[in-house]
C-alpha cells in the first residue's frame, strides 16, 4: 500500500494535546527517521532532518500551548509524518480552537535589532523557525472545527535529480 | 534538562545543561541560571554540549539569560552546541548574539 501511494516512510499518532505529548512527538519522529533509514533513497544529511523535526515540534508545542477543545479539555492531536521520494511531510489535526496568528509574525528576521540585547524578544519565534525550516507550511480551519497544519520540506534538489534519473 | 554549575572563580559560572531545553524545561532552566547569576556567577558559560534539543521556547530563555547577564554587568556564552540548535540559531539569524564556541575552553578564552 505504502509503494502504490509513493510512500517510502510513514508514522501516526494520535495523542491528547498536553504538554507530555511533546515525548511522544519526539518519539515519533525516532521511529520515523529509523524507518526513513531503511528506505531508499536514504534520507538527506543530519542537518536537513533537523530542520524538519525542529519544524515539526514547533508547531507540535504550538497546538499543545494554544489548543484547547471548546467542548472539552484538552483537545486531541493527530500527527501523521510521511516520507516520498522527493519530499517529506507532516500533518497534524487538532480540534481546538482556531488558530490567530499574531499580526507581527511572519516578518522575517529583518527587523531582529541585534546589536540591542534588551530589547529582543524572549518568544514568538517558533512559526517564523518552523516557516524558515520549510519549503511549505500552511494551516487552515474546516467548517467542521479542525485545525489542519500541512509542512513540506523538499529533498536537495541534486538528490532528487539523482533520484529520477536512476529511476 | 538538567542543569549543573560550576564556579572556577573570577565570576565565570561553567553551566553544563543536558536535555532538552523547550517548552516543558525553558521556565526551569532560566530561573536556574538567573539564581547562578545572583549568586555572583556573572560571567557565564553554557556548555550545551549534551542538549539534546532546543526550540524557540529554549532560545528565548537563552536570550533571556544573556539579558539577565548582562544587566547584571557580565555576560553569556554558549559552547559546544550540536547541529540541530545551532540550526536554530542560524535561522533566527540570532548566532549574531549569541556566538556558538566549539568549546567551554573557547568560550572561556574571551573573558581573560
Amino acid at each position: 500500500m505504502a509503494e502504490l501511494s509513493g510512500t517510502l516512510a510513514e508514522e501516526r499518532l494520535r495523542v491528547a494535546a498536553v504538554p507530555a505529548a511533546l515525548d511522544e512527538f519526539h518519539a515519533a519522529l525516532d521511529r520515523f527517521w529509523a524507518a526513513a533509514a531503511r528506505s531508499s533513497p536514504p534520507t538527506p544529511e543530519e542537518a536537513w532532518r533537523h530542520e524538519f523535526a525542529t519544524a515539526v515540534i514547533e508547531i507540535g508545542t504550538n497546538i499543545v500551548s494554544h489548543s484547547r477543545s471548546a467542548e472539552r479539555s484538552p483537545a486531541l492531536v493527530v500527527f501523521r509524518l510521511r516520507l516520498y521520494a522527493d519530499r517529506v511531510e507532516a500533518c497534524l489535526l487538532d480540534r481546538g480552537i482556531p488558530f490567530v496568528e499574531p499580526p507581527d509574525h511572519g516578518s522575517g528576521w529583518s527587523g531582529l535589532a541585534v546589536d540591542d540585547v534588551a530589547s529582543l524578544p524572549e518568544g514568538g519565534y517558533g512559526l517564523p523557525i518552523a516557516r524558515a525550516a520549510l519549503d511549505g507550511l500552511r494551516y487552515r480551519r474546516s467548517f467542521h472545527g479542525t485545525n489542519f497544519w500541512h509542512l513540506v520540506k523538499r529533498r536537495p534538489p541534486a538528490e532528487h535529480s539523482t533520484r529520477t534519473e536512476a529511476g | 534538562v538538567d542543569v549543573t554549575i560550576s564556579s572556577p572563580g573570577g565570576g565565570v559560572g561553567i553551566a553544563t545543561v543536558t536535555g532538552r531545553v523547550d517548552l516543558l524545561s525553558a521556565a526551569e532552566f532560566k530561573s536556574r541560571m538567573t539564581e547562578a547569576i545572583d549568586d555572583g556567577n556573572k560571567r557565564l558559560v553554557l556548555d550545551l554540549t549534551k542538549v539534546t534539543f532546543l526550540d524557540s521556547s529554549g532560545l528565548g530563555a537563552l536570550i533571556g539569560v544573556l539579558k539577565a547577564a548582562r544587566q547584571a554587568g557580565g555576560d553569556m556564552r554558549i559552547a559546544g552546541a550540536g547541529e540541530q540548535a545551532r540550526i536554530v540559531l542560524e535561522l533566527t539569524t540570532l548566532d549574531r548574539v549569541l556566538t556558538p564556541y566549539d568549546t567551554v575552553d573557547e568560550a572561556l578564552a574571551g573573558y581573560g
